[in-house]
């Protein structure tokens, strides 16, 4: 069996001490990065890859393979105690995952994510075991318009995201499309919107953005809140682990995460839009969709699962056609070329003791995060016992250097504590920021690829229907939209023939 | 004084000269580490150069070498975090054009600064155009290529990094010669370029070697037709150049230079020149840099300010010629 070859092969190599310490390292520094809000996987490989050039090219990969995985299971630690995302991935997670914490039900919300980020990680990695490379030459499938179309069904997940006003989120979403647009055109090289700051002409960054709306505008409420002299969460802490009835709502939404493994596959798909989907997609499937948001597990389970899956989705590209999908895979691809190793479609031939060892190192990374992670859940729960007063300078501390750190740049901290004040207002007025986020991402990417496809087609929107792959995306995207309308209309119309009925009588 | 107080200003008077550096004793340079500015985010070609380039200059230097990337802005916020560093020998650019011929680039406001506000050091290696096929497409060569988009006009589809860009600057000049149609789609960055070639939207990337081309090559997904470069190059020896193909694109050579803020002491200058020397000349960094896609190649500080000139002044001619700059 070629599968069970490859997982042999695989656990061989990663059992091999030589490796399992550099795993072990990537993976502690990867939850530590992730715990501490704005502190991001990106920065941190950049850092240590000088570092790694004493290291074999498959110890390198190995260890900075397990800050980017390992740091998506400490992102929702601070997400679910504090109100404040670890990671850009796990926005969402504050939705429910805070809720539960101000029930007493923090130690639930922190077991069930580190189960689901398990779950997520390890069947995204069997996954790619066995399907690598025929996943990655699915990914080539995805040209602009697949893309574009892709998009816009993304876009119509706002339509799900948020359980207040529905024009509150459509506002929000509006608003991040024009934060999007901010920047340099890529089709005409010309520089939009950026007010003539010069930091601008890429784009607002996202890191700052998340870090301001959902981090610096939570403290700054908190602060408020201890001035009513009224402790942080006050609740003494039962159960540290989730109920048997939380562990079976949760399996569905688990099951359905680690599918988003294939989102991630997709260059720029990446783990906060997966997570994000998720979220949104159990919302739409739920029987109480009015649950969410009231610290539901299923809104921790799912996402928590997803951007694990997608994160892992990320290596396929990488390891399978040397191409990078993201920043973080970037890097990586420069940690591959500073040791002589170009990767690409021969990788697997021609050093299969790397691909071999870095997949399999994942295995047992995921193993050695769950096994960090469980035990520290009393000790983070403990953390919230600390006076706020002394915790959220801390917090605004690490909050700082993390928008520094990502393009090393001082705008992107302005830019921070200005979303900061816009995010204040926001949790005011009621505004959701999910959607904000969601359309911030999506809007470029949109735009970028609808542009393309034009160009690529000599002006023809046909395109987008010519093509299979998009056609049914945008059927997709056309199926959802209309038929709350449909029903509402069947509905009606049975109620409309009911009274009918009785006039008749 | 109490002890306690002792202490403290001693600490602070540590801290002090920690951020000063300098303050204390003034010794020969460099006596700390020196920080080189890289204008694009970890992991490309020109990042990952550089970083080999920095391991070395470490060893001949006896102080750490590290790069920092402040990407953004057409490389204008590493030009001009450079440009407002103190010139001291402390704070380099390891640079390609875009940073340091500012005044003639697409978006000139973002750059603070001029190109003689800059000072060359040393050339250390230079970028490939290379103009890119499938390798299973039905044209093998230049000639072929042409011969296909003049019997399908407006159907073949060419790739580059956005208009202005040097190699865009290159495809257009090399489409307009040939006498061709062919339509143009810009892509963030080679690797959606290379997803894009490799996934049959596009039929020719034109773009530098290097990063995630090499891997491409070595499996024979792709095949590079052509390079933009007047000579053939050590790292693609087999691949011809444009010019002996009949096409005179005429950019001048893509260099990847160090530089310095303008006033620089002139034996800082000396000294990194001649570390840069000796690293581009050690076999284990011409190596190194060969399997990220770059050639090794040195040009002193009057040679590269020369070449700066050529390449600023070629380009804004170009741009203006093309109708992108007014």
């Amino acid at each position: 069996m070629d599968f069970l070859d490859n997982l042999l092969i695989a656990l061989s190599f990663s059992v091999q001490p030589e490796n399992l310490l550099p795993c072990f390292i990537g993976a502690f520094i990867g939850t530590l990065v992730g715990v501490l809000p704005g502190l991001g996987p990106m920065a941190t490989m950049s850092l240590l890859l000088p570092i790694t050039f004493k290291l074999s090219t498959a110890q390198s990969i190995i260890m900075l393979a397990g800050i980017y995985y390992g740091a998506q299971y400490g992102g929702s630690t601070t997400s679910i105690l504090m109100n404040i995302p670890g990671e850009a991935s796990t926005v969402i997670t504050c939705i429910d995952g805070y809720e539960m914490a101000k029930k007493g039900r923090a130690g639930a919300a922190l077991g069930i994510s580190a189960m689901g980020s398990f779950i997520g990680g390890t069947v995204a990695v069997i996954m790619m075991t066995f399907l690598a490379p025929p996943l990655a030459e699915m990914a080539l499938k995805f040209g602009p318009p697949e893309n574009a179309s892709l998009m816009v069904l993304g876009v119509i997940l706002v339509i799900y995201l948020s359980s207040g006003s529905m024009i509150k989120a459509l506002m929000m979403a509006a608003f991040g499309f024009l934060l999007g647009s901010i920047g340099s055109d890529l089709l005409s090289g010309s520089i939009r919107f950026s007010m003539g700051f010069r930091d601008l002409t890429d784009g607002v960054g996202l890191v700052p953005v998340v870090m301001g709306l959902f981090g610096i505008s939570e403290v700054m409420l908190n602060i408020e809140e201890s001035f009513r002299d009224r402790d942080f969460i006050k609740t003494t802490f039962r159960d540290l682990f989730p109920y048997k009835s939380e562990y079976l709502e949760s399996v569905g939404p688990i099951a359905r995460g680690t599918l988003f493994f294939f989102l991630g596959i997709l260059p720029g798909g990446g783990a906060i839009i997966a997570s994000i989907a998720s979220y949104a997609l159990e919302r739409k499937l739920s029987k109480t969709p009015e649950k969410f948001g009231t610290g539901y597990i299923k809104g921790v389970a799912g996402p928590e699962t997803a951007n694990n899956a997608a994160c892992m989705g990320a290596y396929v590209p990488l390891l399978t056609l040397g191409i990078p999908g993201n920043g973080v895979m970037g890097i990586l691809m420069g940690a591959f070329l500073i040791h002589g190793v170009a990767p690409g479609p021969l990788l697997l031939t021609t050093h299969p003791d790397i691909f071999w060892g870095v997949i399999g190192s994942m295995y047992m990374g995921n193993i050695m995060l769950l096994i960090l992670n469980l035990p520290l859940i009393g000790i983070w729960v403990r953390i919230l016992r600390v006076p706020y007063k002394l915790l959220f300078p801390i917090i605004l501390l690490i909050c700082l250097i993390g928008s520094y750190s990502v393009n090393n740049s001082i705008f992107d901290v302005n830019l921070m504590v200005i979303f900061g004040i816009i995010g204040y207002l926001m949790k005011k007025f009621g505004y959701p920021g999910a959607p904000l986020v969601l359309a911030l991402i999506l809007g470029p990417m949109l735009e970028r690829n609808m542009g393309q496809s034009v160009m690529m087609s000599n002006g023809s929107f046909m395109i987008f229907i010519s093509r299979p792959i998009s056609a049914v995306l945008l059927m997709t995207t056309f199926v959802l939209l209309i038929s709350p309308m449909i029903l509402s209309l069947i509905r009606r119309k049975r109620v409309g023939l009911l009274i009918e009925g009785e006039e008749d009588n | 004084m109490s002890h306690r107080t002792f202490w403290v200003v001693m600490f602070c008077c540590f801290l002090l000269s920690m951020v000063n550096g300098n303050g204390l004793a003034q010794g020969t340079y460099p006596e700390r580490p020196i920080q080189a500015l890289v204008s694009y985010a970890p992991g490309g070609s020109t990042d990952s150069g550089a970083r080999v380039i920095a391991e070395y200059m470490q060893k001949y230097l006896k102080q750490p070498f590290l790069i920092v990337n402040k990407p953004g802005g057409g490389s204008s916020i590493a030009g001009n975090e450079l440009f407002r560093s103190k010139p001291d020998g402390y704070t380099l650019g390891m640079f390609t054009s875009a940073p340091t011929t500012p005044e003639y680039t697409m978006n000139p406001q973002n750059f603070i600064y001029k190109t003689k506000d800059l000072q060359p050091v040393a050339e250390w290696s230079k970028n490939l155009t290379v103009f890119l096929s499938r390798y299973d497409a039905p044209w093998k060569s230049i000639e072929e290529l042409i011969k296909h988009a003049k019997a399908n006009p407006s159907k073949l589809v060419w790739s580059h990094a956005g208009r202005g860009n040097r190699d865009w600057i290159e495809g257009t000049l090399f489409v307009g010669q040939a006498g061709i149609k062919m339509l143009d789609v810009p892509f963030q960055g080679a690797a959606d370029s290379m997803t894009a070639l490799l996934g049959g939207n596009v039929d020719v990337v034109v773009t530098s070697y290097g990063g995630v081309t090499i891997g491409q090559m070595e499996a024979k997904k792709i095949r590079a037709l052509a390079i933009s470069d007047e000579k053939r190059s050590s790292v693609l020896p087999d691949v011809p150049t444009l010019k002996e193909l009949g096409y005179e694109i005429g950019t001048p050579e893509n260099y990847l230079g160090m530089f310095a803020p303008k006033g620089t002491p002139a034996e800082v200058l000396q000294k990194l020149n001649e570390a840069v020397l000796k690293a581009t000349q050690d076999p284990e960094v011409q190596q190194k840099l060969a399997k990220i896609g770059l050639a090794a190649s040195y040009k002193n500080a009057k040679d590269l300010e020369q070449l700066v000139d050529n390449f600023g002044k070629f380009q804004f001619k170009i741009l203006k010629e093309l109708g992108v700059l007014k």
